[in-house]
């Protein structure tokens, strides 16, 4: 098997590349970094050709964590082939880094990328003239057309490539030094294994590479620095694009353009008044467009159709929709068969209660979904993090923050798995603890839910208060932490500002379709599991003694509150009286702790112990947990608590990785109980207060 | 040559007139003739972006709120905030 690295700079189109080589599903985004993971993939029409893409990097000296992904790569793996994904109108900064990927013992293809748009921006390049100047193969293409791959392929295949020359492209003097060193490496040590390559770094005084240094030649190099009165770094940067603009002179004519596309957008995108009030309409909208317009027609339809009901709220009217749902039916039809009611209640109560609460989003989802991923790959996502930097700066953080911010309105696992864009390291691990206060889209049915309870009217506008109640939090927290870390104003913001691009429809909607797939995977396999084990916890006693309703009649008598979990949360519960508006819920307790598990799984677990209908629990006077409707500060703060307390598992295992290790995980674990506790008893005590400090349910 | 130094921001630079990379206005555009900065692993870095000796840089866009800026050098437009660009001497192009 052959390993072949797919290597270029960020927004290259390399995640494209990699897609139309190997056929296989992978995000395309715009933003740097997309591509965190390794992916590997085996290309078309080869048995034996395994491509493995990498993080976009412009040199081979890193600079974020994820470049050293790439570097290591390069070095220590020993790939059979690299290919070189440029972008054919950034040139010289492309060629910049193939001038290095050369100096390894590997050989290296060059794809020309973007032959779709060359014409458009009046460039014309040369490639044989290219390719004879680099002493590589060159092959024109386009990752999105499609143009040129089926060549890639069968040179890749074939291996009818050029083998690597390893040209000289330094000036004299240097070059003789740089032979003088490779000649001198210890050809035992792992380092050496590329000798060009640790010539070159050595030089430079790379300190990746001081287990080779040779002291003799130190006074040698000094010499050509005070010649050129520069440092060997800077030489070395220099005579390189010195080789890549005569390439770029030779093989490449452009003509004057008018003002580009891209700068026509940018007026408008950056202009000084209009950017931020134009980025929080587009925001506005796309919550508008997702949870608004398509949750308010679906998520109640959906519910029906599961639980069953008599009437629906469809786009904030109530419509009269009489069905009887898939739980019900399944209950009665166990019942009517002979079966034990305790068998029909978990089916109804626990399996199909449980999964549905949160199946109910995935219309409204999916929408969101699909927003993010056109606004990552068609470059506006580069753009707001470029603008709010001047904001997020005095925060501590960085303007790169805000993609996960935003990805975070997902899921916290993969935005925050994104902060690896986020250079410096201070700002990185605050990035990263910060993210989970961001409400998920597993926060957003606990949301939905207990806004419609609070006021049916104006339930979006109580959603919105929440986000910009948790950016409020966001923002307090790092002011926080950057007091804690004695964070002093050292760190920077390096970004490309690529041209802006029409998102690729295909595969926008495999990533939309990706992403929504692993929500519903969730929703079967943890949420079910967990549906089951607090069914389980609720109708049993510790004696295993069925205390459920005694039948699937509505106003059954049970005594649920003899049961296992009931005894549990009756512990816990008098902590949480103050947070939950003077109320001693054992249900309520419960539901919150299980969000520990899954976010998805509060409400899941509200219904179950409720009996099925959520709605109906909190509306009915009465009923269990009729209390957040007649205290509605108390619904908010419930909701507060569960929106900034610790994050769910998954979110957990991410930043302990990502942070790398318990001490700082702990210190964020503490940060955020301590806020949603806090936060959720100011709006609990003004509840308890308005109450008359009555307390409900001792 | 600029005191590398001195960081106030210097208004105004003339064509001919030598300062800072963070010194120009938009639609200035300059000829970098040193780079130096405290900080090696982001001197690396711009260096590897192409801010070497000799290359001639625009500033195309400000953020709205006047900073970062996103100068245009070698076909490409890189964001960068003024406080980075400070050790970078240019001398500023007439138009």
């Amino acid at each position: 098997m052959k390993t072949i690295g797919l290597v270029g700079n960020q927004n290259a189109g390399k995640t494209t590349l990699f897609n139309a080589l190997t056929g296989m599903n992978a995000t395309v985004g715009n933003w740097p970094g997309v591509t965190i993971e390794r992916k590997e993939g085996q290309i078309k029409g080869t048995t034996d050709c395994q491509l493995v893409d990498t993080p976009g990097v412009y040199s081979l000296s890193p600079y974020t964590d994820e470049e050293k992904v790439t570097r290591a790569f390069c070095l220590n793996t020993h790939p059979d082939l690299i290919i070189n994904i440029i972008d054919a109108t950034s040139l010289e900064r492309s060629l910049y880094l193939t001038t290095q990927l050369a100096e390894l013992s590997t050989d290296v293809v060059v794809a020309l990328n973007m032959a779709d748009i060359l014409e458009a921006n009046g460039i014309s390049i040369d490639e044989a003239k290219l390719s004879q100047m680099l002493g590589l193969t060159v092959i024109r293409i386009s990752a999105k057309t499609g143009e040129g791959i089926d060549k890639l392929i069968e040179v890749i295949s074939k291996g009818s490539y050029a083998k690597n020359p390893h040209q000289k492209i330094f000036a004299q003097d240097v070059q003789r030094e740089i032979d003088h060193l490779e000649n001198d490496l210890n050809s035992e040590l792992e380092e050496a294994k590329n000798p060009k390559f640790a010539a070159v770094k050595l030089f430079e005084r790379d300190p990746f590479f001081l287990a080779l240094n040779n002291t003799s030649t130190e006074n040698e190099v000094r010499a050509i620095e005070t010649q050129y009165e520069m440092d060997a770094e800077q030489i070395i940067a220099d005579q390189r694009y010195d080789f890549v603009t005569k390439v770029k002179a030779e093989c490449c004519s452009e003509k004057a353009m008018p003002e580009s596309i891209t700068d026509k957008l940018d007026k408008v995108f950056l202009n000084r008044w209009a950017a931020i009030p134009l980025f929080v309409a587009i925001m506005g909208a796309v919550y508008f467009l997702s949870v608004g317009l398509v949750g308010s027609m679906t998520s109640d339809f959906i519910d029906a159709l599961f639980n069953g009901s008599t009437k629906i709220t469809v786009l904030y009217q109530s419509v009269s929709f009489n069905v009887k749902g898939l739980g019900p039916l399944l209950g009665e039809s166990i019942v009517r068969a002979g079966g034990s009611v305790w068998a029909a209640d978990l089916l109804q109560n626990g399996v199909i209660a449980g999964i549905s609460s949160v199946l109910t989003f995935v219309p409204q989802l999916a929408i969101l979904f699909l927003a993010m991923a056109i606004l990552e790959a068609s470059g506006y996502m580069n753009r707001i993090a470029f603008f709010l930097d001047q904001i997020f700066k005095r925060f501590g953080l960085s303007g790169k923050s805000i993609i996960p911010f935003i990805v975070g309105t997902g899921c916290s696992v993969p935005a925050i798995m994104s902060a690896r864009t986020v250079e410096n390291k201070k700002e990185r691990e605050m990035t990263i603890m910060l993210t989970p206060f961001i409400p998920c889209s597993a926060k957003l049915p606990i949301i939905t839910a207990f806004a419609s309870v609070i006021s049916p009217t104006y339930g979006w506008l109580i959603s919105l208060s929440l986000y910009f109640l948790s950016l409020a939090i966001i923002l307090a927290s790092a002011l926080i932490l950057k007091a804690l870390n004695h964070q002093k104003e050292d760190t920077s913001f390096i970004s490309e500002l690529p041209a802006y691009k029409l998102p690729n429809p295909k595969y926008t909607l495999r990533e939309v379709g990706e992403k929504t797939w692993s929500f519903i995977e969730r929703a079967t396999t943890v949420i079910l599991f967990c549906s089951i084990a607090v069914w389980m916890l609720t109708r049993f006693t510790w004696s295993m003694e069925y205390v459920g309703p005694s039948s699937l009649l509505v106003g059954a008598t049970s005594q649920l509150d003899r049961s296992m979990l009931a005894d549990i949360g009756k512990g816990i519960a008098y902590l949480f009286i103050p947070a939950w508006g003077g109320v001693y819920s054992w249900g309520a307790t419960v539901s919150a702790m299980q969000g520990l598990i899954a976010k998805e799984q509060v409400i899941s677990s509200l219904s179950v112990i409720a009996g099925g209908n959520i709605a109906t629990s909190m509306t009915v006077p009465g009923s269990l947990f009729y209390f957040f409707a007649s205290r509605p500060l108390a619904a908010y703060s419930f909701m507060v608590f569960n929106l900034f307390s610790a994050p769910c598992i998954g979110a957990l295992t991410a930043m302990k990785k990502e942070l790398g290790g318990w001490t700082k995980l702990i210190k964020v674990i503490g940060l955020e109980l301590g806020w949603a506790y806090v936060v959720s008893s100011i709006f609990g005590l003004i509840a308890w207060g308005l109450a008359g400090w009555e307390v409900v349910g001792l | 040559m600029s005191n590398p130094d001195d960081n106030t921001r210097r208004f105004n630079l003339k064509p001919g007139d030598f300062g800072h990379l963070s010194d120009l206005n938009k639609g200035q555009k300059a000829i970098v003739i040193d780079f130096h900065n405290d900080n090696a692993a982001l001197r690396r870095h711009l260096l590897d972006m192409g801010i070497t000796k000799g290359v001639v840089v625009e500033v195309k866009k400000v953020a709205p709120l006047g900073d970062p800026v996103s100068i245009k050098l070698r076909g490409y437009e890189l964001a960068i905030r003024r406080v980075d660009m400070r050790g970078i001497d240019i001398q500023v192009l007439g138009e």
